[in-house]
């Protein structure tokens, strides 16, 4: 219903102060994942993540493809120690020879001169200088006496054990000293560390030196390697490394080698900059931040957060792939999941403060209506309560926190009745505290002659007693009934309250809020249900839509309604409601509520009718409700059966009276004019004048009779009866039924007079009768038979007979219809409701049937002109 | 010389014998029947010449008793209606049916009296 839905009136101050909510929501859902990133920035850059992230690199580390090794180590093995002393020299003519680039000996080289025209690097290594962060060679070592270019041959550090990076060069004497590694591979020198790759498919060739010397190696292709000379104990197993974690699998030569190979090919791995992360790092924040502010947090929190992370992994692969840079990995993909997490409690927060706001509320607003809010009041409702159920002897006791006894209320009964101890009694009725069924208490009060019930009745806050006696008698079952359901209701509204209270004092502050709410709509939905079935109890079908057109609430008989008008009831909108049910045209419709929402009041529409009963349709819009307050709207199916009746009831009795009046005038008219009519006999002149007081007698009794049926009120209307057209009423019925006799192609043969004197019957319920009389005769009749309808009018009686069809059993006939009006079905629950109401007209109703021979049925009424 | 013979068809006895009296007076004899049927029965017998018709009468209402006067094929006495129910005018149908003047009651004396004497005067111009 578009045209209503913009009428609701949003509250100033309430939009006020959610726009102010709004950008305060706003504002944190930006600033709050800026903060959580420059936290995990933090936490980077303090190498809290660094053990993660080397993690995280190893598993890159070992993948990829093999690159024909730029690298191979030599062995100094132990016959090339057994060599001359100028097997240095020649090692480095043989590998120059060999076009080795360069050659770097690590940790030990003797005095001899090289005798290779390439570089020889000698790595040795350097000391930290305490707390300078700078590195200082030993002086024997720092010129080399060989012509040799020397390199620090320190390993970096290991990370948690874990040997995954080198050094590039090191600081110290003013300059940075290359690395072994940097020196070897040929690479410009600068301070830092690098991380080595080593794919499992990559391999490092080992060649012992003793072979190189003795040319038997002389085929092997080295030109364009370098070649890194390592003592055989530098190639021992040493080291754990991403390739082999938690196991000393890699030796310190072949780690050089992987460090050196990666430089030579450039694809080492450097940690990203500082300045790149904590741009990274607030790329991610912003992009979440405005992620999350435009869903919800709760519902996408695994797919954003899933999604964010691939992509993170994804850049991290590509960065480290082909940019050689290691991002923050761990912080960027901490990122959207604590960003998610922290939006997802915030929104949780929100939540429970709303609803434990809803929860008080609809408990307060339930709570503060109960008549028992005071419980000073309660005197009140039970000494009536106890006096509606007959109940004699009535004691109410309160047994307060210090054990005394205190008598509330009384009826002809006092606590002198109570055989018992008060302390003992005391400590029996504590027992009962919280007991929700009733007590046999005879022996309790052995004065009372009647049978003597004792029920808890408080709640939290009042230990209260019942103890009443419900007198002997066939009633007595019913008076029972009826006091443990109020004292049910009692205690209900009792704990209510001591739920209420509770939350005032916020004792309750700490109870989750599933709890609350439970409990809330506990109790908010124990009264709806109650207010519900009070609502379905009353007969005229009621239904409550919300502003906008959606449905509330129906009752059963509104519910019904729906049925019969085949509407749904909880998705028909209020505009297709009112057009299925009165036939107008939504145009119309629409307008006709516009000025009813506009203006408030209510209207009254014709409705379509649906079964035997006739209708006015009442909308009403509550004039609060134009103001913006009450957003409801109620429809209203009123019964007008009665007003018809009453207004047809008008019409016959007019009818009636001007008819008979008319035959007694005439006769008043025609012996007035003979008896001063000279030429009639005086012997003729007494009968005439007796002729005159029969007519007005008999005129005055006909408006006496029509005074005394008139006379009822309306809701006895179908039980009342006055004189009616019964040939009018058999061909209604036979219109409506006319449909299904052709659509059965059965024949309908009506005897009917031309003229129809006056019946007494109420036409409805007869008109009924006779309807279900002949659809049940045509639905038993062959096709193309005929049933036979006549309406005969004799002196004092009426009569209609019905007969067709192939006919029932006689006895099974008679169970149908004299199973009472309760058990009975369909036609022939009408018929018995008929047959009932005609013996009240002063008529009656009798029936046939036989198997094959048909069966029929013969109204009998009463006539009176 | 015979006196015109009516016959008064009215389920109201009190009505009907008024009636009698009346019409009595005027010098014409009368007889009376209180439905349709009973009146068939006594037009059977012959000699009547005009019939005072009801119309809402119980067994046989007075458009019956027309219809199947009308049926009976034979000559039919004129017929004046006289009822609650009628209006002031006649119908094609009932001038079919034999009805010469139709009156709503109540009606005055002198007009029945008149209308009698009328269809009688019409009878025995179509006679002539």
């Amino acid at each position: 219903m578009a045209s209503l839905s913009s009428l609701a009136f949003p509250h100033k101050v309430t939009a006020s102060r959610s726009a102010r909510v709004l950008t305060r929501e706003r504002f944190a859902s930006v600033l709050l994942p800026m903060i959580t990133v420059i936290l995990l920035g933090i936490l980077h850059q303090a190498q809290v993540f660094r053990d993660i992230d080397g993690r995280i690199f190893d598993r890159f580390a070992v993948v990829g493809s093999a690159t024909a090794p730029t690298v191979v180590v030599v062995e100094r093995d132990p016959r090339f120690a057994a060599m001359g002393p100028d097997r240095y020299a020649t090692l480095d003519r043989v590998l120059a020879g060999s076009g080795i680039e360069r050659i770097g000996y690590l940790g030990f080289r003797d005095t001899q001169r090289s005798g290779a025209s390439i570089p020889v690097i000698v790595g040795r290594s350097a000391d930290r200088v305490p707390l300078s962060g700078r590195w200082q060679f030993a002086p024997a070592l720092a010129v080399s006496d060989t012509g040799a270019l020397k390199a620090a041959s320190n390993l970096a550090p290991s990370e948690y054990g874990i040997q995954r990076s080198q050094h590039l060069g090191l600081p110290g004497g003013g300059h940075i000293v290359p690395s072994f590694e940097s020196a070897l591979a040929g690479v410009e020198p600068r301070e830092g560390e690098f991380l080595v790759r080593m794919p499992r498919a990559q391999s490092i060739p080992v060649i012992p030196a003793s072979q190189l010397v003795a040319g038997d190696l002389s085929g092997a292709d080295l030109a364009g390697t370098v070649a890194l000379v390592a003592a055989p104990a530098a190639l021992e197993p040493s080291l754990e490394t991403p390739r082999d974690p938690d196991m000393r699998a890699m030796s310190e030569a072949i780690f050089r080698a992987h460090a050196v190979h990666d430089l030579r090919t450039g694809r080492q791995v450097v940690r990203a900059a500082a300045w790149n992360s904590w741009i990274l790092l607030l790329a991610v924040g912003l992009a979440l931040a405005i992620t999350f502010r435009r869903s919800d947090p709760k519902q996408l929190i695994l797919r954003v957060s899933i999604i964010a992370s691939v992509l993170i992994a994804a850049g991290g692969w590509l960065a480290l792939e082909f940019a050689g840079r290691l991002l923050p990995l761990t912080a960027l993909l901490l990122a959207p999941w604590i960003i998610a997490i922290q939006r997802i409690l915030i929104r949780e927060r929100r939540q429970d403060n709303r609803l434990e706001q809803v929860a008080a509320r609809a408990v307060q607003h339930s709570v503060h209506r109960s008549a028992l809010r005071e419980g000073a009041r309660l005197p009140q409702f039970v000494d009536p309560t106890a006096r509606i159920a007959g109940i004699e002897k009535s004691l109410l006791i309160e047994l307060s926190r210090t054990g005394e006894l205190q008598l509330v209320s009384a009826i002809d009964a006092g606590l002198d009745d109570i055989a018992m101890d008060p302390t003992e009694l005391s400590k029996e009725l504590a027992k009962m505290r919280g007991r929700q069924v009733g007590f046999d208490a005879a022996a309790l009060v052995p004065g009372w002659a009647c049978e003597a019930r004792l029920t808890w009745i408080g709640g939290a806050e009042r230990n209260l007693f019942w103890l009443y006696a419900v007198p002997p008698g066939g009633r007595s079952g019913k008076r029972g009934q009826l006091v443990r359901a109020a004292a049910a209701s009692f205690r209900e509204l009792f704990r209510w309250r001591a739920d209420l209270n509770a939350r005032e004092r916020q004792e309750e502050r700490y109870l989750p809020i599933d709890e609350k709410v439970a409990s809330a709509v506990s109790l908010v939905a124990r009264e709806s249900d109650q207010v519900r079935r009070g609502f379905d109890t009353i007969d005229t079908a009621v239904m409550i839509f919300h502003l906008i057109g959606s449905p509330l609430h129906a009752n059963r008989a509104m519910e019904d309604l729906y049925r019969e008008a085949e509407l749904a009831v909880n998705e028909t909108p209020l505009v297709d409601a009112i057009v299925a049910l009165t036939g107008l045209d939504i145009v119309r419709v629409e307008a006709l509520l516009q000025e009813l929402v506009f203006r408030g009041g209510e209207m009254r529409l014709p409705m379509r009718q649906f079964g035997p009963v006739e209708r006015i349709l009442r909308v009403a819009a509550p004039d609060s409700m134009a103001r913006g307050m009450d957003r409801v709207i109620v429809i209203e199916a009123v019964d007008i059966t009665e007003l018809h009746a009453a207004a047809d009831l008008r019409q016959s009795v007019g009818l009636f009276i001007d008819l008979q009046l008319r035959n007694d005038l005439e006769a008043i008219l025609l012996a007035a004019d003979l008896a001063s009519d000279p030429r009639v006999g005086a012997e003729k002149i007494g009968p005439i004048i007796a002729r005159i007081g029969e007519a007005t007698r008999r005129a005055t009794g006909r408006l006496d009779e029509v005074a005394e049926l008139v006379r009822g009120e309306n809701e006895e209307l179908v039980e009342a009866c006055y004189p009616v057209d019964a040939r009018a009423l058999v061909l209604q019925t036979l219109e409506k039924t006319a449909g299904m006799a052709e659509e059965l192609e059965v024949g309908i043969d009506i005897q009917l007079p031309a003229m129809s004197g006056f019946t007494i019957a109420e036409p409805r319920a007869l008109g009924d009768m006779l309807e279900a009389m002949l659809r049940v005769v045509v639905a038993d009749t062959p096709q193309g038979e005929t049933v036979t309808v006549r309406l005969e009018e004799k002196n004092t009686e009426t009569r209609v007979n019905i007969a067709g069809g192939f006919g029932i059993g006689f006895g099974r006939l008679v169970y149908l219809l004299t199973k009472g009006e309760d058990q009975s079905v369909g036609e022939y629950r009408q018929i018995n409701r008929g047959i009932a109401r005609t013996a009240k007209w002063g008529g009656s109703v009798s029936y046939w049937g036989r198997e094959a021979n048909g069966f029929g049925f013969n109204v009998k009424l009463r006539r009176i002109g | 010389m015979t006196l015109p013979h009516i016959l008064i068809v009215d389920d109201d006895e009190i009505l009907a014998s008024l009636l009698q009296i009346t019409l009595e007076v005027e010098g014409y004899e009368v007889s009376t029947a209180p439905d349709g049927e009973a009146a068939l029965a006594r037009l059977a017998e012959g000699g009547i010449d005009l019939v005072v018709l009801d119309l809402v009468m119980p067994k046989m209402d007075g458009v019956r008793f027309l219809r199947v006067l009308n049926e009976q094929g034979e000559a039919r006495p004129p017929v004046i209606v006289i009822s609650s129910t009628a209006g002031n005018t006649v119908s094609d149908e009932f001038r079919a049916l034999g009805v010469v003047t139709i009156a709503r009651k109540p009606v005055e004396p002198s007009w029945l009296v008149a209308n009698i004497a009328g269809a009688f005067g019409q009878g025995a111009a179509n006679a002539g």
